[in-house]
């Protein structure tokens, strides 16, 4: 074993199968949910392509909260084909600096046109891409290799009702959710095993808990006070 | 279930609060609440009207007295009132606050909070947490026993983090929890004036407020089984458990009148019969009759039962001192009328004249202190108001409020802006709108001006202009009304700064006082006194007896005074001096003193519009049988001839005819002085004719009897104030009749006041033969004076009347004056004046002794070299040579002082140009009724009064004296712009005699022919 | 010297004319709010007795359905510059007098039109063609033609006595002075110019500021002050005939090429940018058709416009092969220091702005935005009311995305948090009240759903991703 085959082992494109994926790497970004984190091996991808395939609004954009708040200086998030407008009150409730989103809007092949311009701009680092149709091979690939080659992060958002089919991607995910609870599946990852059923709990809605408690625990006024001096 | 709702906002949180206290209390009783706290920012200004409220309707609900606060960033609270300790402490507070800063403001301090004993305090929590925390523990170190927190469910989104952040304040500081709202509207429909309040506030538009403004209508007055869903039962239950602790209601205030008036060794009862017997042995000094007297002890007893002692007794006070400056004054009001008064010389009304019944003034049912009013000179009256400051210190008296509602231009200006009108838009349409058009309201006036009412917005105009009208703007300072008090102000009502410096003002007005039977004085100004007191210095220094009000009242009724009035030669005079009295002077005739008490209260919107003028002249005249439906209205309606001109005498047909108690009658008199606003006059209608008919009335003279209320509106005026006025009235023609010279150098030195211009004056003057000697440097005062010509006196015109001469300038001249007088005009320049002093001077031809041609003289005043030492031997080069023609004179008299001495424009204009198929205003006379004339003259004055139907009256002035046009609405519409813009008019018209030798000119054409004078400027009195 | 001065006293009345019909049939007056001062009115209000100078009450009162247009300076000065622009051909000596007079220097051009009237003749024909009233005068000097034109003389005179004879008799109120200065003067008997110019200077002096007394020099026409002279404004415009009819689109690229080119010589020699152009195709029988085309940021160099008329190009198509292509310029600006700044996030800023011009070409303008912060309670208001710098505290309950079209609830699903009542919006006829509601579907789905009274009717307005 000379050294340069120790030094290729080193080399971050080498997987082998045995190592344990280093929880150190830099190009991982922690997501704030421990048993998601070691099962991606550090946290979120910051570059290539993410697919992410669940059902609409079940707080799906915020389980990459931690990527969205870690954009560098300057640089631009891009929401592509949004299922709404998006909301600045969203932004500024998850203290995200407002002026540098976009939103684009347009249909499917113009999507992608744009989508890979945004990558190969440099200029964004994470560009957010809704379809309605699956994407063809030679498009995923293109979207994974720009977004490789730039640093920046491209995730795809397919809802349920959008044909499934594997895709070249960084890393393939799928989630559901019952009540605040979300099970997310690793369907492929490039360097580490796939991962059924990781149990991420929170909720991006508020809820009228405490109003309920307020009505069971003050049922009778306060006893004691009665006198005021 | 019971709830007691402890945060409401009244319209005195100005521009918050779109609801008034009587409107939320209604609400608040009709949904059965327990009680509802009136809690305004740092103000008690609504409680009062809310108390009065639930006593008049007999309201199952009972007032809570407190106040909201904030005192730092994010920390704000309510303090509530438990009982009367807590009350004063709250007024206390108020009273801090307000004074620490400007008018409208407040600033607390945290030591006013931290020296709470006895208020309960509920906590508002802002739901930061950091302040949040802060405050708590403060609040926990210092008022842990009287504290709660005010927890609010406003389904706005944010009642998930209200209810978590509450209830762990409520562990951690272990402060129980209520429910409350912060009312601020009594009914969801009230939600967008709240906006337009807001707006109104941030001076912007209501679309722009955006998410600052409230996104519901949740903070009202909401019903109780909804409460019961959005509320934990304990925390509902909890505010009738914090009612039970307020038990505090205004009527235990009591009021104790100063102490310190009454001197040592004396009850109050004793000290009042010394001074009235004091006074007796001055005002009756041949004794006193049997009857007199009787009526003395009578009244004595009155006031010893009601024990209103002290009420003459402070009075008595300011009133000793004002005759110790010398500072002429009139008591007048319900009270002015008792020999009591009398005595104690607080009135010069003569009782034995005019033999009006005390019982009165003091009506034991009615239980309201009596209402007197002193009126002072204008200019000596603050001297009065620093002796009440001084002598019972700024703690314990206070002028009374009054509270300055929205009246409709501001109010269609400033919703018109909220709502995004252009303002040039609203301008436009404010100048056209003509509100005395009693056919067309100003709502359908719109579309002509260019507002189309089928728009929405112009709807939404419309509705919330017209429930703005009336509601509080601002709180201002009574014209006279001083409180005091024998303890400290602020343990009976907060007080707060006005506008004018070291002036405070007490945080309720008139009203509030009366309905808690707080004793109000009156200290007023009227320029007429001041204008008869200069006189009689005038006349004390000619005569050895002095001359003054008593001494002339004591005279009788003087016939050759009567004529004169009669004659309606009452330019000047006090009250009866303006167009319209001078038209009705002939037709009344009166003769006597209680004819001019009924001549000044006749002549009044009021008396007109209910229609008693013309069947009272026919009765005068015995052209109608004098009539009485029962005894009863004829010993009211006796001394009127059976028609009702005073106030009084309406509100006591109502208790005689119509069976009213004295406390209905009350209600009735406040009705009638605020009908206009808020319509309270209709429920007495049923009552008023009910009561008639079931005594034997027949219905239609119970419907004319309201009608004629009805008609008194705000405008009737009590007799007790009428006969003090027609004293002065009486005083003042007097002295025009016997005394002209002095009368008129009195007038001329108190103006501004009354109803004419110095220039209309001095005409007057010249028209009785008085020679009015023009402004000179050498013989001229600053005030107008006396000269005499020989034996004859003349009026010598001051320096005063100079337009743009500095008082500096005037002091300069009158002291430097050599005894010879000044020579030349360079003399006069070395004086230290300012240029623009000489240049008005010599406008004026102050000159005219020195140097006779004006223009020279301000030419030669504007070269600046001229005043410098140097230069003064210069010789005057002769290189200017303009010089005024006799018009170009009058021009400048005008310009320069506001009258011309030496002729009258149509005087000249009738030199220079051949008028002779004009005819002038005394050969007027001798003109058949209904012929027709050509006259000409300056417009000095346009009147269009409300009652007549759009018909204008002007007065043209000419050389020989006035002449009253009447122009009908379609003559002046038709010649718009002769009758509005001409200085001076030509009227070709009818002449119109009444029977009684009234002349009026109907006008038929109007001929502008200011053109004749150039650049003459009038002033003109236009619709006022 | 000879000088023409033109006092169109109604600029902006006679501008309006043309394009607003209701003024020839109403009377109409221009208002100055802050002077509270009638400036204009058309001949409908003189004949109610309105003149200029005038309050507004009661201009107001004379006459009942009066037409009020506010006074904006810069329009009638605007206004001013096209004239002169037009007159600039004829006559090269042109001073502004803004706001709306025009002063000509005649003597030098009378040589060319041999005589002053031919001149003048020239003068009046392009003023009727304009469609401006105005009043004119001539006199030895700017202010003596002033004052003789504001005194309505409207007579041309050559000869200098004449003019010494007219200016004579202007009253004072038509020269410079300030009011204060005529009613000083008035008071003493001085109202017109005789008798001003009849006092010694000297004696002048001593009374009143040396500005008067060099006003009045200049009125003698002893002393000519200093005036700039007028030069109409030069905006790029060029348009090139290509040799034949151009039928296929990419054919036009190299032309447009040239005209680039034209313009970055155009821009560098005066060391200018532009950030907007004007793309006109003439064709032969049908109207010419006109493209805008924007950058993000003002560019000069005809490398970086080319792109984006490729872009412009590429969406096409021609109906009618195209005659002539014309380009030109809407506003130039001057290179300025934060332009052309050398430091990193520069290189940054300049590749965002590429690309966000090269998203706009390809989308449109319309797809781009940014998230709708508005400062309004309703949730599917658009963001037309102007987003408000003040973000105020951001509700809880906000959810990601808001449909542009509430879309019908279907799903069973079960309230999690509400109610949110909101009733608002009374003032701008979309007045709203309704209870909102957040659910989760069976799938765990969250949705903003509301129900508007009194319907029973759900409606899903957004979703929390």
């Amino acid at each position: 074993m000379s050294d340069n085959l120790h030094l290729l082992t080193k080399h971050p494109q080498l997987w082998r199968a045995s190592y344990p994926p280093s929880t150190d790497d830099v190009t991982k970004v922690a997501s704030g949910f421990a048993l998601l984190d070691d099962a991606l091996g550090g946290g979120w991808p910051t570059s290539g392509l993410v697919r992410l395939r669940s059902y609409q609004g079940i707080g799906e954009v915020e389980l990459f909260l931690s990527l969205l708040n870690n954009i560098r200086h300057q640089r631009l998030l891009m929401f592509i084909n949004a299922p709404g407008h998006i909301q600045a009150g969203w932004f500024t409730k998850h203290k995200i600096p407002l002026e540098n989103i976009y939103a684009l809007s347009g249909d499917h092949d113009d999507c992608l046109w744009a989508a890979e311009q945004c990558l190969k701009s440099a200029v964004c680092q994470v560009v957010m891409l809704w379809s309605t149709r699956c994407l063809s091979l030679t498009q995923a690939r293109r979207l994974q290799v720009s977004a490789k080659q730039h640093h920046s992060t491209c995730i795809l958002f397919e809802y349920e009702h959008v044909l499934r089919q594997s895709l070249p991607v960084e890393l393939d995910l799928s989630v559901a959710r019952a009540q605040n609870q979300v099970n997310l599946n690793i369907e492929k990852q490039l360097g580490g095993w796939p991962r059924a059923d990781i149990p991420i709990s929170y909720s991006p809605i508020p809820t009228n808990q405490p109003i309920l408690s307020a009505f069971a625990h003050y049922v009778a006024p306060n006893a004691e006070r009665t006198k005021v001096s | 279930m019971v709830y007691s709702e402890l945060y409401c906002q009244s319209n005195f949180s100005f521009l918050n609060g779109a609801s008034d206290p009587e409107e939320l209390v209604n609400t608040a009783a009709f949904l059965n609440y327990q009680a509802l706290a009136i809690t305004d920012e740092c103000s008690v200004a609504g409680v009062v009207r809310a108390h009065a409220e639930i006593k008049r309707n007999r309201l199952p609900l009972k007032l809570i007295i407190g106040a909201a606060f904030t005192l730092a960033e994010n920390f704000s609270f309510l303090l509530l009132c438990s009982n009367k300790r807590a009350y004063s402490e709250l007024c206390r507070i108020i009273t801090n606050a307000r004074s620490r800063s400007a008018k409208g403001e407040y600033q607390l301090a945290e030591w006013d909070i931290k020296s709470v004993r006895h208020c309960i305090i509920i906590w508002l929590p802002s739901l930061h947490k950091d302040t949040d925390h802060h405050w708590g523990t403060w609040l926990q170190r210092y008022h842990s026993q009287r504290c709660w927190i005010g927890a609010q469910r406003l389904l706005d989104g944010v009642d998930h983090q209200r209810f978590t952040l509450l209830t762990e304040y409520s562990e951690t500081f272990s402060f129980s929890l209520c429910a409350c709202t912060g009312v601020l509207m009594h009914h969801a429909k009230r939600l967008p004036l709240q906006h337009v309040m807001h707006a109104m506030r941030l001076h912007t538009t209501v679309a722009q407020i955006g998410k600052a403004a409230l996104s519901n209508a949740e903070r009202t007055l909401r019903p109780l089984n909804k409460l019961k869903k959005l509320y934990p039962a304990g925390w509902l239950e909890e505010t009738s458990k914090i009612y039970q602790l307020c038990q505090f209601s205004l009527d235990e205030l009591k009021y104790q009148y100063p102490q310190e008036l009454v001197p040592a060794g004396y009850t109050a009862t004793s000290y009042l019969r010394e001074c009235v017997e004091k006074g007796i042995k001055k005002r009756f000094p041949e004794g006193l009759s049997v009857e007199v007297r009787e009526t003395i002890e009578k009244e004595l007893k009155l006031v010893k039962e009601q024990a209103y002692e002290y009420f003459f007794l402070t009075l008595y006070d300011i009133v000793q001192f004002a005759q110790r400056q010398g500072i002429l004054y009139q008591g007048r009001g319900s009270a002015a009328n008792s020999v009591v008064c009398y005595c104690l010389e607080i009135t010069a009304v003569d009782p034995r004249q005019i033999s009006v019944l005390f019982e009165r003034f003091i009506s034991k049912e009615r239980d309201e202190p009596p209402d007197i009013d002193v009126d002072f000179e204008h200019e000596k009256r603050e001297q009065i108001i620093q002796y009440i400051y001084q002598k019972y210190g700024r703690q314990r008296t206070a002028l009374a409020a009054t509270v300055i509602t929205f009246r409709f231009r501001s109010a269609f200006r400033e919703v018109g802006k909220a709502l995004g009108f252009a303002e040039s838009q609203l301008s436009y349409v404010l100048k056209n709108i003509n509100r005395r058009d009693k056919a067309l309201p100003w709502q359908s006036q719109l579309s002509q001006c260019g507002m189309d009412p089928s728009q929405a917005k112009v709807k939404q105009l419309i509705a919330l202009v017209e429930q703005i009208v009336g509601s509080p703007r601002h709180l201002s300072q009574h014209v006279g009304g001083f409180v005091i008090s024998n303890g400290p102000l602020h343990d009976l009502v907060p007080t707060e700064n006005t506008a004018m410096p070291e002036r405070t003002v007490i945080q309720w007005d008139k009203d509030d006082l009366e309905s808690l039977a707080l004793l109000k004085v009156d200290i007023l100004a009227l320029g007429m006194l001041t204008a008869i007191q200069k006189s009689f210095d005038l006349l004390n220094k000619q005569f050895p007896h002095s001359v003054d009000i008593p001494f002339i009242t004591r005279l009788g009724d003087d016939k050759q005074v009567y004529d004169m009035v009669c004659k309606a030669d009452t330019v000047g005079v006090f009250q009866i001096e303006s167009r319209a009295q001078m038209t009705m002077l002939p037709r009344l005739r009166p003769r006597c003193y209680y004819d001019l008490v009924v001549q000044i209260a006749i002549v009044r919107p009021g008396p007109i519009q209910g229609e008693m003028v013309h069947p009272y002249l026919r009765r005068r005249h015995q052209l109608e049988p004098v009539i009485y439906p029962s005894k009863e209205v004829e010993s009211v309606l006796g001394r009127t001839m059976g028609v009702p001109i005073f106030q009084e005498q309406v509100i006591q047909l109502a208790m005689v005819a119509a069976g009213f108690s004295g406390g209905e009658a009350d209600q009735l008199r406040r009705a009638m002085a605020s009908w206009k606003k808020n319509g309270r006059l209709y429920e007495f209608q049923e009552k008023v004719i009910t009561g008639m008919t079931k005594r034997g009335y027949d219905k239609h003279y119970a419907n004319q009897i309201f009608e004629q209320i009805k008609g008194f509106g705000g405008y009737g005026f009590p007799e007790a104030h009428s006969a003090s006025f027609a004293v002065l009235a009486y005083v003042s023609c007097w002295l025009k009749y016997y005394f002209p010279v002095e009368f008129y150098v009195g007038l001329l030195n108190s103006w501004p006041m009354g109803f004419y211009t110095p220039s209309q004056l001095v005409r007057d003057a010249q028209q009785h033969h008085i020679k009015v000697l023009p402004i000179c440097i050498n013989a001229s005062a600053i005030a107008h004076e006396i000269a005499y010509m020989g034996t004859e006196k003349a009026i010598r015109l001051g320096l005063t009347l100079v337009k743009g001469l500095s008082d500096k300038g005037k002091q300069c001249i009158i002291e430097r004056r050599p005894a010879p007088g000044y020579q030349s005009l360079a003399q006069i320049q070395q004086l230290p004046l300012i240029r623009s002093d000489l240049e008005a001077l010599a406008s004026a031809n102050a000159f005219h002794q020195i140097a006779d041609n004006r223009y020279q003289s301000r030419w030669e005043m504007m070269d600046e070299q001229k005043s410098l030492p140097l230069f003064t031997n210069e010789p005057t080069q002769q290189n200017f040579h303009f010089a005024p023609t006799s018009i170009e004179n009058l021009l400048e008299d005008y310009a320069a002082t506001g009258l011309s001495v030496e002729h009258h424009p149509i005087a000249l204009l009738a030199k220079q140009r051949s008028l002779d198929r004009f005819s002038w205003s005394n050969d007027l006379i001798n003109k058949a009724n209904k012929s027709f004339v050509r006259i000409i003259g300056c417009v000095t004055g346009r009147q269009a009064p409300g009652t007549a139907s759009g018909v204008t009256f002007m007065t043209l002035e000419d050389h020989t004296g006035n002449i009253n046009v009447v122009v009908w609405q379609s003559t002046a519409r038709h010649q718009q712009q002769p009758y509005l813009k001409a200085n001076i008019l030509q009227v070709d018209g009818i002449l119109e005699r009444s029977p009684e030798g009234v002349i009026h000119v109907i006008a038929g054409k109007l001929t502008d022919r200011s053109d004749w004078l150039t650049k003459l400027s009038v002033p003109s009195r236009d619709f006022h | 010297m000879l000088w023409l001065y033109l006092d169109f006293y109604q600029l902006t009345l006679d501008m309006l004319a043309p394009i607003q019909t209701e003024l020839r049939v109403q009377p109409c007056i221009i208002y100055r709010a802050d002077t509270n001062q009638v400036l204009q009115c058309n001949a409908l209000a003189h004949a109610a007795g309105i003149e200029s100078g005038m309050g507004m009450a009661q201009a107001a009162s004379l006459s009942g359905e009066l037409n009020i247009i506010d006074y904006k300076e810069q329009r009638e000065a605007n206004h001013l510059t096209v004239l002169a622009s037009a007159l600039y051909p004829l006559i090269g000596d042109i001073v502004l007098a803004p706001p709306n007079s025009l002063a000509l220097r005649l003597d030098p051009s009378i040589k060319y039109y041999e005589g002053l009237q031919p001149l003048w003749q020239t003068i009046i024909n392009e003023l009727t063609r304009q469609k401006v009233t105005y009043r004119f005068a001539t006199g030895w000097s700017i202010e003596s033609a002033k004052v003789l034109a504001k005194a309505k003389t409207n007579t041309i005179i050559a000869k200098r006595t004449d003019i010494h004879h007219a200016l004579q008799q202007c009253h004072l109120k038509h020269t410079d002075l300030s009011t204060k200065q005529i009613t000083s003067l008035s008071r003493v008997g001085i109202h017109n110019i005789k008798s001003l110019l009849a006092l010694p200077a000297t004696e002048l002096g001593k009374r009143f500021d040396n500005a008067l007394i060099s006003y009045l020099t200049a009125l003698r026409g002893e002393v000519f002050p200093h005036c700039s002279y007028f030069h109409p404004e030069e905006t790029f415009s060029a348009t090139i005939e290509p040799a034949y009819e151009i039928s296929q689109t990419q054919h036009l690229i190299p032309w447009v090429n040239r005209l680039l080119n034209q313009l970055a010589t155009f821009l560098r020699l005066r060391n200018q940018l532009t950030a907007s152009l004007t793309l006109t195709l003439y064709f032969r029988e049908t109207e010419k058709q006109i493209y805008q085309v924007g950058s993000a940021c003002p560019l000069s160099k005809a490398s970086n416009w080319e792109p984006l008329f490729v872009l412009l190009i590429e969406k096409l198509t021609l109906s009618h092969p195209v005659t002539a292509i014309g380009l030109c310029t809407n506003a130039t600006e001057e290179i300025s220091d934060q332009s052309s700044d050398f430091f990193s996030d520069r290189v940054h800023y300049f590749a965002k702005m590429q690309l966000l011009g090269r998203l706009q070409a390809k989308l449109g303008a319309s797809n781009i935005c940014q998230p709708a912060s508005i400062n309004d309670h309703r949730l599917g208001q658009l963001a037309h009311t102007q987003a408000s710098a003040m973000l105020s505290e951001p509700c809880a309950w906000q959810p990601l995305f808001i449909a542009s079209q509430p879309v019908l609830l279907t799903q069973p699903s079960h309230i999690q948090f509400g109610p949110v009542r909101l009733q608002t919006g009374w003032w701008d006829g979309e007045s709203v009240k309704r209870d909102y509601f957040i659910t989760q579907t069976a799938r765990g789905e969250y949705a903003l759903v509301y129900k508007s009274p009194p319907a029973e009717q759900w409606y899903i307005e957004g979703w929390y991703g």
